[in-house]
């Protein structure tokens, strides 16, 4: 009798192992929680929609800037990000645009503090008549303290 | 045990665990753990890559709307060059200018021209925009709204924008958005609206310019220019772009809005700040004189039998008045027993009438009044400024008299009963329309003279009158038989009777009899039927029959009247 017992505990796991391989699922999948975030990219094209002067809003300022003519596009945009982004201190902030694929800096108010990126957009403005469109980039860098 | 002391039962437990452990259990851990899995990406990774793609299109719109802003203007700008028309106009163009006035036709552009034009230039300007972002071209159909003179421009896309969604280079979905616009263009369109008035509204500067003496005809436009810009926020101004006019007659000209600015795309410098500034060409028609106002015939029967006409003198440069070598024909004057009042004049002349030419000859006078030529006889003159000098009306007769304001023409003609008088410019241009004819009535409205008649007293208080005849008119012409009645005025003195106190009788009668006083002294004055030179007033609250005398007649009724005393037979 003790060999049969053996043998129908061993019968018995094979028996177990041939089930399960047949029921079990074949997938099972781990879920941790895990962050992300998006960013809302119409916050520059906000900002360069706003109207700047009677006639110009912020992007054509900006095309005037990227042509050295007299612009408001400095103070308006530094006007708009600390409306916005400025709280107990003005922020600091850098406008490039590009040219031929290097970044070129067009406007900024210099950072003093440690650099903290707290927004950075890129988009496409159409430029010139027989011009390329022009990429522009801004960032806030941090806080000037 | 028993098991344990069988051999062959040992060998087939040691077997089977041998199984167990080496295989059995092995691949039941292996099975479990190769049946987890991991997720490939983060849950919602996805969903940001679409995310990702509307707001890139976003960008994209806004890409569209500020491309559409610039190519607006940069068309705009484009059809202030041409004059608005980029095909020729109807009025045709000239040195790429169009023509906004030909000859024979106006074509100044109303809204409706604007936009048309507006829509077909900015096609070009916008794709190019759009083909350098790689955005879809020939996508758009323009509608124009004007919005209290805003400028709206709603662009609706005929094409959606399709983009990929992309995770991991492999596309997972296509997102799709309409491409259309709504934009508002800082232009203010009512510019036109004030040009067309500036030169074909009322007061307008194209009849100015016509009236323009041909001979110096660009100097004349340069003069209103200038006056019209000291004056108005449009500025004229001709030949801006030094080109040479094509003929004598037509103009290239440039306005300028010096208030309305707007900003346009320039390769150079970005931006440059320009006025609203339209380009086009006049021809600059040689229009007649307008209608001659305030026909006037004056003393149309009188002894010296002139008719005098007189009109407000024709305004405009090329009407020339007076000359010295040369001949100049400025009226016409339009002769008919018909009223032709309003008749069309087909190359200066008009169904159904005579035409007299003006001048036979000019004369320029100074402080020239025509009043009434009807006191002549009881020496009270017509035309006194003439009579009193060197000539007298038949010597001015056929004679056309201006000065600053009115003219005179005088002549014995036997005219017919309507006239209407035109002016001729030095190009020979007159009116097609004749205004209203003027009659000339040939009634004899002049008061009548003294009347002839004897006073006999038949008894203490009845004196018969009989009246012999009127021999003329107050000017000694001859009157038509207008007699209506006669006013008997009596009193104890003659001075009562040309204060016209005592009326005893009024009648139509030769003879009549009436009774007063004792040898009283009688006055009688013929009445015409134009009421001269009295007339009876029946006032409210006074008694009726008061007698008043006309203002024309109160200097010389008192030697109308001509008292006598009654005699006995």
């Amino acid at each position: 009798m003790d060999i049969m017992g053996w043998f129908l505990f061993f019968l018995g796991m094979l028996v177990w192992f041939i089930a399960f391989t047949v029921s079990s699922s074949n997938i099972v999948y781990d879920i941790s929680d895990q962050g992300g975030y998006i960013e809302d990219k119409s916050v520059l094209i906000n900002i360069l929609e706003t109207p700047a002067t009677e006639s110009t809003d912020i992007a054509d300022e900006i095309i005037l800037a990227i042509n050295n003519k007299e612009t408001k596009a400095k103070e308006e945009i530094d006007k708009i990000l600390n409306s916005v982004y400025g709280r107990a201190n003005k922020v600091c902030w850098t406008l490039w645009h590009y040219e031929e694929d290097s970044q070129k800096n067009l406007l900024n108010v210099e950072c003093n503090s440690k650099k903290q990126i707290l927004f950075d957009q890129e988009t496409t403005l159409p430029y010139l008549p027989h011009g390329q469109p022009i990429k522009i980039r801004l960032a806030i860098l941090g806080y000037i303290k | 045990m028993k098991i344990f002391r069988n051999k062959k039962a040992m060998v087939l437990i040691l077997l089977l665990s041998i199984f167990s452990l080496f295989f059995i259990m092995p691949s039941l851990y292996t099975k479990i753990v190769s049946n987890r899995a991991v997720f490939s990406a983060k849950i919602g990774e996805t969903q940001f890559k679409i995310l990702d793609t509307i707001q890139s299109n976003q960008e994209k719109l806004f890409y569209i709307d500020q491309a559409a802003k610039y190519s607006s203007f940069l068309a705009l700008a484009e059809l202030e060059e041409k004059g608005i028309y980029l095909k020729e106009p109807i009025c045709g163009k000239i040195n790429g200018y169009s023509l906004w006035q030909s000859k024979e036709k106006t074509c100044f552009p109303g809204k409706d021209d604007i936009i048309l034009n507006f829509q077909t230039a900015i096609k070009p300007y916008l794709d190019d925009f759009l083909r350098k972002n790689n955005l879809p071209e020939e996508n758009y159909e323009f509608f124009i709204k004007i919005e209290d003179d805003k400028f709206r421009l709603v662009g609706t896309a005929l094409k959606n924008l399709i983009s990929d969604i992309k995770f991991k280079d492999e596309i997972i979905g296509k997102y799709s958005i309409k491409p259309s616009f709504d934009i508002f263009i800082n232009y203010d369109l009512s510019f036109y609206d004030e040009l067309k008035n500036t030169f074909l509204g009322s007061g307008a500067i194209m009849s100015e310019m016509s009236a323009c003496d041909s001979q110096r005809l660009e100097s004349c436009i340069n003069e209103i220019f200038d006056n019209f810009n000291q004056e108005n926020r449009i500025q004229l101004e001709i030949d801006c772009d030094n080109k040479d006019n094509s003929d004598d007659r037509t103009f290239f000209i440039c306005a300028t809005d010096k208030e309305k600015e707007y900003l346009l795309p320039d390769s150079g410098s970005g931006f440059i700040t320009v006025s609203q500034k339209v380009k086009f060409a006049i021809y600059i028609v040689d229009l007649p004189s307008s209608r001659i106002e305030e026909i006037i015939p004056i003393s149309p029967s009188g002894e010296d039998k002139y008719l005098i006409l007189k009109w407000k003198r024709a305004k405009g440069s090329d009407i020339d008045h007076f000359f010295e070598e040369k001949t100049i024909y400025p009226y016409n004057i339009y002769i008919s027993d018909e009223d032709f009042s309003g008749k069309t004049i087909t190359e200066h002349e008009i169904e159904n009438t005579e035409k007299l030419i003006l001048p036979e000859t000019i004369t320029k006078i100074e402080n020239f009044e025509a009043e009434s030529c009807k006191y002549k006889q009881i020496g009270k003159n017509c035309l006194h400024n003439l009579d009193s000098g060197q000539k007298s009306l038949s010597e001015l007769n056929n004679q056309l008299i201006c000065d600053d304001e009115y003219c005179y023409y005088i002549t014995d003609k036997d005219f017919k009963s309507y006239i209407y008088i035109t002016a001729i410019d030095k190009a020979n241009n007159e009116i097609t329309e004749a205004g209203k004819a003027i009659k000339i009535t040939k009634e004899d409205k002049l008061a009548l003279g003294k009347v002839d008649f004897t006073a006999t007293a038949q008894a203490e208080n009845l004196i018969t009158i009989n009246i012999n005849s009127i021999g003329s008119n107050i000017d000694n012409s001859e009157f038509s038989n207008d007699i209506q009645k006669y006013y008997i005025f009596a009193a104890d003195n003659e001075e009562d009777i040309v204060q016209f106190a005592n009326l005893k009788a009024e009648t139509d009668d030769s003879s009549i009899s009436i009774i007063t006083s004792q040898n009283p002294f009688i006055g009688i004055i013929a009445i015409d039927s134009s009421g001269n030179p009295l007339k009876k007033i029946s006032a409210t609250g006074e008694e009726e029959g008061r007698l008043e005398i006309n203002d024309e007649y109160k200097d010389i009724i008192h030697q109308l009247s001509n008292p006598k005393k009654s005699t006995f037979p």
